[in-house]
């Protein structure tokens, strides 16, 4: 069923694949990976799957401002690979990324190689097919791929997110292709991520977590819950943690640990505040680890709290979630560049979503 | 004021918020690896031009 007439400038590519391939990266489209054309039937599909008209307004996209209609967000969608039915679920990461308090302006722009990262939880996840389990963070699923990949899509052409005319990215980062996952919820002793932040457990969710990448913290040695919270607070307090360069206070981080770690440290009775209480005080930093001649500048910022440099103010800005294979051994951090806050939306399915109701969020600062 | 690097950031930005035409002092790129004395002589040379890109009609 046609949802209505689609705006979008039409184009004509001869009907090959490479010729369509080769059109779009010669536009700026693209992302350097090949593309499905965004054929009127396609993208027409693509809006089946909401009740809103294709001229609605879902967000504006910094830097450019520019306008994600649902048009705009279906044609990139199919330019991704998405299906239909991930399209809700696209929808909602657009406004999540777009909320103020994400500051998506920032994470545009800035030198930092800053992404955002996905995460679904509740129902959606597996009626989408996102995968929570081995590798799910790359290489694994069509719907991870495609959903990361089609909101970058949405963040470089209708926000402008061009790499070195506007994006100032030194390196960028594979997770800028597409960074998508699911909570494992199922192997989490702890109640899911979204639950936590107020959502029902049949709710589908999509958070966007600022990442400047997905850092391995690797242990085979701690026997306790408490020992290996030792070893995660002191693999996230390294000194260049683009989180270090501003205020404490400011912004919250991801620790995704692997369903076998999250059972060590809930077997010893340790519960999520608790966890975050430990990672708060065991991330404050002895000065002494900075230079000598860098101290003065840290005091100047009032970052120096007697001798030493916390990473964060509060327990709730460590978020913590449960993803990744059953072998074990591995959390993963995403560090944050700081002046960002995650988001989390709610999406339905059954095509009568329009728009999405959102976690409670900080004041900016 | 912008450093050369981020010049085009900046003209995207002052497009989408509805200002094509503003006036930018560009400044030498990077600036945070260079001595004090030497952004405090940059200062002095451009405060000149500062003063008047800002006074300019229009």
């Amino acid at each position: 069923m046609a949802r209505g007439t689609l705006l979008s400038e039409r184009g004509s590519v001869p009907d090959d694949p490479l010729a369509v391939f080769e059109h779009v990266e010669q536009q700026g489209w693209g992302d350097g990976l090949p593309v499905i054309p965004p054929t009127e039937e396609r993208v027409q599909a693509m809006l089946d799957a909401t009740p809103l008209p294709p001229a609605h307004v879902v967000a504006v996209v910094e830097p450019r401002r520019g306008e994600a209609t649902v048009e705009k967000i279906a044609v990139n969608a199919v330019l991704a690979g998405c299906t239909p039915a991930v399209f809700p679920a696209l929808l909602a990461a657009v406004e999540a990324v777009t909320e103020p308090q994400f500051n998506l302006y920032a994470l545009n722009t800035t030198t930092c190689c800053a992404t955002p990262a996905l995460m679904l939880n509740g129902p959606g996840r597996r009626t989408l097919g996102i995968e929570c389990g081995y590798s799910c963070l790359g290489h694994n699923g069509r719907a991870n791929a495609t959903l990361g990949r089609a909101l970058r899509l949405v963040m470089r052409n209708v926000g402008g997110s061009i790499p070195g005319a506007v994006t100032k990215s030194v390196f960028g980062q594979p997770g800028r292709v597409s960074l998508c996952f699911g909570e494992w919820e199922e192997r989490s002793p702890w109640q899911p991520f979204h639950v936590r932040r107020g959502f029902a457990a049949d709710d589908s969710t999509v958070t966007a977590v600022c990442a400047t990448g997905t850092q391995d913290i690797a242990d085979i040695w701690a026997e306790t819950g408490e020992e290996l919270i030792w070893v995660l607070a002191h693999s996230i307090d390294w000194i260049g943690n683009n989180k270090v360069l501003v205020r404490q206070e400011q912004g919250d981080m991801l620790l995704l640990l692997c369903p076998d770690f999250a059972h060590k440290i809930a077997r010893d009775g340790i519960d999520i505040p608790q966890m975050q209480r430990m990672l708060l005080e065991w991330t404050r930093t002895p000065i002494e680890r900075w230079h000598r001649a860098h101290w003065p500048k840290l005091e100047q910022r009032g970052y120096v709290e007697g001798n030493v440099v916390p990473l964060a103010a509060r327990p709730e800005q460590f978020l913590i979630a449960v993803a990744g294979g059953e072998s074990g051994h591995h959390a993963l951090y995403f560090c944050t560049f700081g002046l960002t806050w995650s988001v989390t939306k709610c999406f339905t399915l059954d095509g009568t979503w329009s728009g999405g109701e959102s976690c409670p969020l900080p004041d900016r600062s | 004021m912008v450093t050369a690097v981020f010049e085009n950031l900046a003209r995207t930005a002052a497009r989408a918020q509805g200002y094509p035409d503003l006036r930018m002092l560009v400044l030498p790129h990077p600036m945070e690896s260079r001595p004090e004395s030497e952004v405090r002589a940059m200062a002095r040379e451009r405060f000149a031009a500062l003063i008047a890109l800002i006074a300019e009609e229009g």
